[in-house]
């Protein structure tokens, strides 16, 4: 195997490992966005690198074509990026609507109020 | 009008995911609440109308397929509904038709400002989603449909009164995105090794070429993210908090829907995609899925027990209640199935109607705190008895339907040889009694903590219609068990001998 070899999986753990360190670890709310969209491109480069051959050009109908790359991942993560987006979208809109709450989407600073619970006086 | 029925009835499976996604723009589009409800019930209708086709159309032809689009099996998307299939829809279609129903009610405790209709929208791009799960027969249409339905669900969520409705929403988010992501990862491994997407020739392939490290990793990544979608024990973190902000009727539906929903793929999946050779013989995959399950059902009744919020506790409850399904799926035997797919349904119609009692005496008192529902058994005689009912369904009382399932359960690890795992079962329902009986201590022999309403407030028709409909079934399956019995018996053989 030459050089490339599997540096594309390599690539994708690091990311998918990072992208879950920050989701887990981070207590800012957008931050953990981040994480979520670093892990979810790890998983996309997955998929693209498993429908590429090396040499391989574009799946064309051409007489000059004869090796060319599996389409159909790619198609799939096009649809899973569109799924990604919508997921950061729905997000950060809550995240804005947090921050209007609170004044604050620092998950530490949320937890630290008491729970008020419409209380109803006997 | 003659030759439109025939016609119908060979897209019902596309009918069934179809009509609520197209429909559900349309709540959006006219603007009006009144309308969207309106739509939103004879939408609910529709689906139920369309799932009891599909189970007539069953009962002639066990197995039926459709090529989306006209493009046939391995290529195209192919939706295939059986037995099991028809089963799930039915329960989830059941549940939707009278969630809706509930939602029309006035008083929603929980909803925040009057709901706008994009909510409906949102409830019935959920259901969609759902749907989809259940019929398609493509790996990735699952991921897709997971998708449409968890998006939808967060925008529930996020629509509940209290503020932290929003965190909660937001911490489902993120558990719900890993989940539905690592199952993508899983996905992308399996087409990998197999090149194909279709589960019953994934199936095939795998059986033929046997199993390797990425099938292996396939499957670990799978089981984690199904996992926070069921909300199996140590990965249930979002639930309880969901539960407890969403508006009520969404805690209606979603308890009855949602989980059940991704147990469904976890059973899909381990019996016809990875083939139970492989899961249960290969893989120790009956000894992760039941130990997981007995520290479940032992542990989080405790939980249960010392929660100060009505709602958030019958949802610590849910968590327990999805581990006996659990420990049933992980027995990997027919019976054990069986066991899974009776629970799954008797849980969905109990839990359902128990959080629809739970959903009217918070829009009558503006409270879920314990503590407060001192002698409310005599102020809400109906909603309280219900939950009573449900109660005892809950710990598996003998005439009860959670009696049946836990019995079929039972027989389920005797036949496996596992037979010590009665005990943690019954020290599980005991644990459950435990804490339905703190309710029924506090909310009939306590005296009353609150001043009763200004207007007694009379229970209107689309509270006390759902939850009569689910009390009587829930009885009615409980004393004569033979017919639900016979319907999730069928359902796993199905699975087990497809064709046969």
């Amino acid at each position: 195997m030459s050089f490339p070899g599997l540096l594309n999986y390599w690539v994708a753990l690091i990311l998918l490992v990072c992208g879950l360190i920050i989701v887990m670890d981070s207590r800012n709310l957008v931050k953990k966005l981040v994480g979520l969209g670093i892990f979810q491109s790890a998983v996309f480069l997955v998929f693209i690198t498993l429908g590429k051959k090396s040499d391989g050009s574009a799946p064309i109908l051409d007489a000059s074509v004869s090796v060319y790359s599996n389409p159909l991942p790619h198609v799939l993560i096009l649809t899973a990026i569109v799924v990604g987006v919508a997921t950061t979208a729905v997000g950060l809109a809550l995240v804005a609507r947090i921050r209007r709450a609170y004044g604050t989407i620092d998950e530490d600073e949320i937890d630290d109020r008491p729970e008020v619970e419409p209380e109803i006086v006997p | 009008m003659d030759s439109l029925i025939p016609a119908l009835e060979n897209h019902l499976p596309i009918l069934q995911v179809i009509v609520p996604l197209l429909i559900a723009p349309f709540c959006m589009i006219l603007g009006s609440r009144r309308l969207a409800r309106g739509i939103m019930v004879l939408t609910a209708g529709i689906m139920l109308a369309i799932t009891l086709g599909l189970a007539s159309l069953t009962l002639q032809q066990p197995v039926i397929t459709y090529d989306l689009g006209g493009w046939a099996a391995p290529w195209g998307i192919e939706y295939r509904v059986d037995m099991l299939t028809v089963f799930i829809l039915f329960t989830i279609n059941l549940v939707h038709m009278l969630a809706s129903v509930f939602c029309l009610g006035r008083q929603d405790g929980n909803l925040g400002t009057a709901a706008r209709p994009a909510f409906y929208t949102a409830w019935l791009l959920c259901i969609a989603g759902l749907n989809g799960m259940v019929v398609t027969n493509d790996a990735f249409n699952v991921f897709v449909f997971l998708e449409i339905s968890s998006l939808a669900t967060y925008t529930l969520i996020s629509c509940g009164r209290e503020p932290l409705a929003l965190l909660s929403a937001f911490r489902y988010l993120v558990a719900g995105a890993v989940g539905a992501t690592f199952i993508l990862l899983s996905i992308g491994l399996l087409y990998m090794q197999t090149g194909t997407l279709n589960i019953s020739d994934l199936s095939r392939v795998i059986a033929e070429r046997g199993s390797d490290r990425t099938i292996i990793l396939a499957l670990a990544f799978f089981i984690i993210g199904v996992g926070v979608k069921c909300a199996v024990f140590p990965l249930h973190d979002w639930l309880p908090n969901a539960y407890r902000f969403a508006p009520d009727s969404v805690t209606v539906l979603l308890s009855g829907t949602a989980t059940k929903v991704a147990l469904y793929v976890l059973i899909r999946f381990l019996h016809d995609l990875f083939g139970a050779d492989f899961g249960f013989a290969e893989m120790p995959l009956d000894m992760v899925l039941v130990v997981t399950a007995i520290f479940g059902l032992l542990l989080v009744p405790f939980i249960a027990l010392r929660e100060s919020n009505l709602k958030r506790m019958f949802a610590w409850s849910s968590v327990a209640q999805v581990s006996y399904i659990v420990m049933g799926i992980g027995l990997g035997t027919r019976l054990g199935i069986e066991a899974a797919l009776l629970h799954l349904f008797n849980h969905a119609i109990v839990k359902t109607a128990i959080f629809m009692a739970v959903g009217i005496i918070i829009a009558r008192t503006g409270t879920a705190r314990i503590r407060h529902l001192g002698g409310m058994a005599h102020r809400h005689r109906f909603a309280s008895c219900i939950m009573l009912f449900g109660g005892l369904s809950l710990i598996g009382l003998p005439g009860t339907v959670g009696f049946v399932s836990k019995w079929v359960l039972v027989t389920a690890v005797v036949d496996k040889g596992w037979w010590w795992l009665a005990i943690p079962i019954l020290a599980g329902s005991l644990a459950s009694a435990a804490y339905v009986w703190r309710i029924v201590e506090i909310m009939w022999t306590k005296p009353a903590v609150l001043k009763p309403e200004a207007p007694a407030a009379r229970l209107h028709w689309v509270e006390w219609l759902p939850l009569s409909v689910l009390a009587g079934l829930a009885l009615w399956f409980g004393l004569n068990a033979s017919l639900i019995t016979g319907l999730a018996s069928s359902a796993a053989l199905g699975l087990l001998n497809p064709g046969g």
